[in-house]
């Protein structure tokens, strides 16, 4: 049911009934490790292109989740999923092992919640009793389609973010017992603040989070100190603190937290943080999900910023838009 | 606890930082200037005419019947000119020695093969041999 | 919130970028690769047959193949963290530019991949190095034509 334009509730309960989530070898140093559910000891296996590993990811991350939900890959209804290699192909190429029903959605590092939106309003719909969602990155492959060869010398300038080699995905059903379940979605709007610097993503994609914060928040009648977090996907570090300081909000700080910030703690290395379709999707799939689950949670709204950049369009001058869909989700007293 | 290792990082940059420094400005050249011809004490205008340079620290030069090499050491400053100063050399030289070839170079090869001459001691033909593989050799282009 | 308050944020919260301490780590890095170059060029000098002159094209060859190996073991991404443009300017920063684009396309085979996108990021250097030297040396030839300054 729409509340207003762009807010859906879900009345029919849609929940998150399992996850998995494979991340590759560098991701063990992020502070969620312990979360993920299987991390590969390497980027891709010998004779594998990148490409085909990023498949593996996928396929592996759904088989994951179905193994952990206890359901059989027949009895998935439709496969929704994205990543950021050029147009979709390792999903794409996925869904041809997994054989299920499938829908390819790009909206950059915002497919994840995008997936888990469409699945939602599928299992609304009653069109579907049970939907894999998710979204996946790789970083040698996606590092080769946005940027440079992934051995050529650059500086990474202090406001760059590491895609992430993770796929994270979501097994969606209706009434799943000790799951919990998808409330509300916002759809994002595509704004543009302006920013022009691919390697930095942060500032270009935090107004298109605010933006989907609020309206969500002002939709829903409810405040930023509802919730017990409010989780952005990637927008870094830097991202993170350009978004705390556009809300004048005094609970701001503490409630709006940043998977991409977190994801790879305070290494250096990394510079700002983590980004990636991968990263929001292990973060929210992993660690919010299990604190959900615990009960540790009870409301969260989780908000997948994507940057709708090409290499094309950055180099043809073009200014970055960028995007954020929002879902909230509620943990339900047990029995 | 976080800022105590931070300094510690900033004090080994700069440790090293101040290391690679002193290292760059101790190792300046500190060669002496040598003035030498081969066999010695035949050819005095050879020195003569360097002695007008103030640009050439020092020189080494093997003669033969026929040649003459000179293989001079250019002031780190003046080496842009180098080109000039060789060519300026080689015209004064050519008038003093009107029957004889004069190659003049400031390359650290002529130079090198030069000392080599001198520490054996080469002997007639021997030494025309190698004169005129050092000609050959500064008259290649890549 | 307008686009200027936006700004405002933005440039508040982009760290500064150490300046001073970047180009010290470029002159640094560069400067150990121009004196491994400088040390390569004696090597030639001392041991074969080769003159000032001459000497330079076997060290560029040796030092591109030394940016080879650094560049398939992974080494050169570390050093050009460092050093940025200390290790790009240098001949070896051209050749980790079209050693890292070969192996990055080996996957889509030799001819169209590796053959095809060798040049993709050096490309540009060669393009630009050509174009520069022509108009430099047409603005000499044109001074030396007009009596200024001589060959």
């Amino acid at each position: 049911m729409v509340i207003k334009s762009g807010t859906i509730q879900f009345k029919e309960n849609p929940s998150i009934a399992s996850t998995g989530v494979v991340v590759g070898p560098m991701e063990k140093k992020s502070t969620f490790a312990e979360s993920f559910d299987v991390i590969l000891p390497l980027e891709n296996e010998k004779g594998q292109t990148y490409e085909q590993a990023n498949t593996h990811f996928i396929e592996k991350a759904c088989k994951e989740s179905l193994r952990k939900g206890h359901e059989k890959l027949e009895n998935v209804d439709v496969f929704i999923g994205g990543d950021l290699v050029n147009q979709l192909s390792p999903t794409n190429f996925a869904a041809r092992q997994l054989a299920i029903p499938f829908l390819g959605v790009f909206s950059a590092c915002a497919s994840s919640v995008e997936s888990v939106i469409l699945g939602s309003l599928l299992l609304e719909s009653g069109n579907a009793t049970s939907v894999l969602a998710g979204a996946s990155s790789h970083h040698p492959s996606v590092e080769r389609q946005f940027r440079y060869p992934l051995e050529y010398g650059t500086q990474r300038a202090g406001t760059s973010q590491w895609t992430v080699t993770a796929a994270g995905f979501a097994l969606l059903q209706k009434h799943a017992k000790n799951a919990p379940i998808i409330t509300h979605a916002t759809i994002g709007r595509v704004i543009d603040g302006g920013q022009k610097n691919p390697l930095f993503m942060g500032a270009a994609m935090a107004p298109a989070a605010r933006d989907t914060i609020e309206r969500h928040l002002a939709n829903t009648n409810s405040r930023m100190a509802d919730f017990d977090v409010i989780m952005t996907g990637d927008l870094g570090k830097i991202g993170l603190s350009i978004l705390k300081e556009m809300f004048q909000d005094e609970n701001s700080g503490v409630i709006l937290q940043d998977a991409g910030a977190q994801f790879y703690g305070e290494d250096k290395f990394f510079k700002a943080g983590a980004s990636g379709a991968g990263c929001s999707a292990a973060v929210f799939f992993s660690h919010v999900f299990n604190q959900l689950k615990s009960g540790v949670y009870k409301r969260v709204l989780l908000v997948a910023t994507g940057a709708l950049l090409s290499p094309l369009t950055f180099q043809q001058g073009e200014t970055i838009p960028c995007i954020a869909h929002a879902i909230e989700c509620r943990m339900e007293k047990r029995g | 606890m976080l800022i105590l290792t931070r300094k510690g990082a900033m004090n080994s940059m700069h440790k090293i930082i101040t290391v690679l420094l002193l290292f760059f400005f101790l190792s300046a050249c500190s060669d002496e200037a040598v003035h030498t011809v081969y066999p010695s004490n035949t050819s005095p205008e050879i020195e003569e005419e360097i002695k007008h340079h103030d640009s050439i620290k020092g020189f080494q030069s093997v003669v033969d019947k026929n040649n003459v090499l000179v293989a001079i050491d250019i002031k780190r400053m003046s080496r842009f000119n180098k080109e000039k100063i060789e060519k300026k050399i080689t015209k004064a030289l050519e008038k003093k020695f009107p029957d004889k070839e004069v190659l003049v170079t400031g390359d650290l090869k002529v130079k090198w093969e030069i000392e080599k001459i001198i520490d054996q001691k080469l002997k007639s033909k021997k030494l025309t041999k190698s004169i005129e593989e050092i000609k050959s050799l500064s008259k290649e282009e890549t | 919130m307008d686009q200027k308050q936006f700004e405002k944020i933005v440039d508040n919260q982009t760290p500064k970028t150490p300046l001073f301490m970047n180009m010290l780590k470029a002159f640094l890095v560069g400067g150990i690769i121009c004196t491994i170059g400088q040390l390569i060029t004696f090597f030639y000098i001392r041991f074969f047959p080769f003159t000032e002159k001459t000497a330079g094209n076997p060290t560029v060859a040796t030092l591109v193949f030394i940016a080879m190996i650094l560049t398939g073991t992974g080494l050169y991404k570390k050093i050009a963290q460092i050093g940025g443009a200390g290790s790009a300017v240098p001949v070896t920063g051209f050749g980790n530019a079209v050693i890292s684009a070969s192996l990055e396309h080996k996957t889509e085979g030799y001819v169209l991949g590796v053959g095809g996108n060798m040049f993709k990021l050096a490309g540009s250097v060669i393009v630009f190095g050509v174009l520069s030297a022509f108009i430099v040396a047409l603005i000499k030839t044109i001074l030396v034509k007009m009596g200024v300054v001589s060959w």
